[in-house]
């Protein structure tokens, strides 16, 4: 039986929403390995990442096959191109996951600071919270909540440049700068993953108003952070 | 904006984005102002209106007035607890704390009593420090206990990442408790479909079986036999732990998995008291189902179902 084009939109968001649970496990099954300093973990969360991917590839597919048999138009249309968009930004936020338990691997067996994981941690809540927050608004095509998103994204930016400077402040042993700098990355991973939570509120504005504007503007000269 | 006018706007937004339900009231309890959450637990609530008078009743909406003067004029902030859900979850907590901390002072008073004879003259000094270490170890099972299931319940701890063949991981936890077993006259067998897989990462399962065994070594008594089966059914893997022990009677079946709940039985014996209500939060937490029954024959069954 053929299905109605509703019933595909319908099942393509279902799956947008899935994977992003996935992604909401991988983040914090990665954050705890680094609190915990569990390498199986930090293993379980970069095998993890197939199913993501295989979840990714059945989205990008069944977005091909609707594209070639419904010929989606207006609304319709817009929303398939923003899930096809969106899809992508969750695959990257679980490869940055993936890239935080490897870190996490690197530096285990280093001396870690209590105070930089325990702000980790509470970076990754952020993050989480903004993964909600871009899948909800997505889901609820709420424009006012995707853009609620620049605020959130403004506290994990300003954390990663307190983690920087906090940083350089660890001092001259070998080891702990070795540990330090594996931290470095962690901290601009939690960060882009904040950063493509905000590409997915993008995608809900472009849902909704049909016009593809960016939240913030990167190529200000203005802002120093990338 | 002007400076002072800047000042009145940051102000009525914070009261209207604050997470909890809060109004500003005149000296006649008239409403000057509400919270976007008041809003929205409160029916009916408009401005220079009368607020309800239940609203301010001590039950259920437990309100805390805090007087405030501006320019002259008495207002009051008062802020309300939602009755029902936050009600039944406060009770929760503070039914659990109170269990928490009853828990933790029985080791506790064990281990004074133990210290003070130690302080003895005649006292087996060596012998009270074994107990005494033994007691410490309850402390810390127990605070380790109730630290994961914090984790679990709060959604720290992570439960299922990609799927994990159980048979290994039974066959590991069993051998890891075979010693235990051995001494407290348990005999331990498993009977295992190898290609059987469950949706919790191997140390999730780990734990749900140690705690399965722990019981059954623990309660089950002395000669039993306890069994795990993993096996497949359509598209369902059962996991069964069952033993041959006393078994439960039926009014408990259903609260085992409540914290602290403990049996007639098993209240003497050492134990957190939180062993199934862990395994019930795993299982769950993974889209699994959990039932304990009779053993026919005699003896407690636990049952674990995750749907294909």
């Amino acid at each position: 039986m053929r299905e109605t084009l509703q019933e595909e939109l319908d099942a393509l968001q279902a799956s947008l929403l899935e994977e992003g649970e996935l992604v909401l496990r991988a983040l914090r099954g990665s954050i705890n390995s680094l609190r915990e300093s569990d390498p199986e973990l930090a293993d379980e969360v970069i095998a993890f990442d197939d199913e993501v991917d295989a979840l990714y590839l059945g989205l990008q597919q069944s977005i091909e096959a609707l594209l070639a048999r419904q010929n989606p138009v207006a609304g319709d249309l817009r929303f398939v191109l923003a899930v096809l968009h969106s899809n992508l930004h969750l695959e990257r936020m679980a490869d940055l996951c993936v890239t935080i338990a490897k870190l996490t691997k690197l530096a285990h067996g280093l001396p870690p600071d209590e105070t930089l994981v325990e702000g980790f941690d509470e970076m990754a809540s952020r993050a989480e919270e903004m993964i909600r927050v871009a899948l909800d608004s997505f889901a609820e095509r709420d424009v006012e909540g995707a853009e609620s998103l620049v605020d959130l994204d403004e506290l994990i930016d300003r954390t990663n440049r307190r983690v920087v400077s906090y940083i350089l402040d660890l001092g001259g042993d070998t080891e702990k700068r070795e540990w330090g700098l594996r931290m470095l990355l962690i901290s601009r991973c939690l960060e882009r993953i904040g950063d493509h939570a905000v590409d997915v509120g993008e995608q809900t504005a472009y849902l909704v108003t049909g016009e593809f504007r960016e939240f913030t503007d990167a190529s200000d000269p203005e802002r120093v952070d990338t | 904006m002007e400076n002072h006018e800047l000042e009145a706007e940051r102000g009525r937004r914070l009261l209207e984005e604050i997470d909890q339900i809060v109004l500003v009231l005149d000296e006649h309890d008239r409403l000057v102002a509400a919270s976007r959450r008041a809003h929205e637990a409160i029916d009916g609530l408009a401005h220079g209106e009368l607020v309800a008078a239940e609203l301010l009743q001590p039950e259920p909406w437990r309100p805390r007035r805090i007087p405030i003067e501006l320019d002259g004029r008495r207002e009051s902030l008062v802020y309300l607890r939602a009755p029902g859900d936050l009600a039944a979850y406060e009770e929760l907590r503070a039914g659990f704390t109170a269990a928490v901390s009853h828990e933790l002072r029985t080791p506790l008073a064990r281990l004074l009593a133990l210290l003070e004879t130690a302080a003895l003259p005649s006292a087996d000094v060596q012998g009270l420090l074994e107990q005494s270490k033994a007691e410490v170890e309850q402390i810390r099972e127990l605070i380790d206990d109730v630290l994961f299931l914090s984790e679990l319940e709060t959604g720290r701890a992570v439960v299922a990442l990609t799927a994990t063949p159980a048979a290994p991981v039974v066959r590991a936890v069993l051998e890891g408790l075979a010693e235990r077993a051995s001494r407290a006259g348990v005999v331990l067998s498993s009977e295992l479909d190898e290609t059987a897989e469950v949706p919790l990462r191997p140390r999730m399962l780990r734990v749900v079986l140690e705690n399965l065994a722990e019981n059954a070594i623990r309660y089950a008594g002395d000669g039993v036999d306890f069994s795990v089966t993993v096996r497949r059914e359509d598209d369902d893997v059962v996991i069964t732990a069952a033993d041959s022990g006393i078994g439960v009677a039926e009014a408990d079946l259903l609260r085992l998995f409540e914290r602290f709940y403990r049996t007639d039985r098993a209240r003497a014996s050492r134990g957190t008291g939180l062993g199934l209500a862990i395994v019930k939060h795993i299982v769950t937490s993974a889209g699994g189902r959990v039932q304990a029954s009779a053993r026919p024959g005699g003896g407690l069954q636990i049952r674990i179902v995750f749907s294909g």
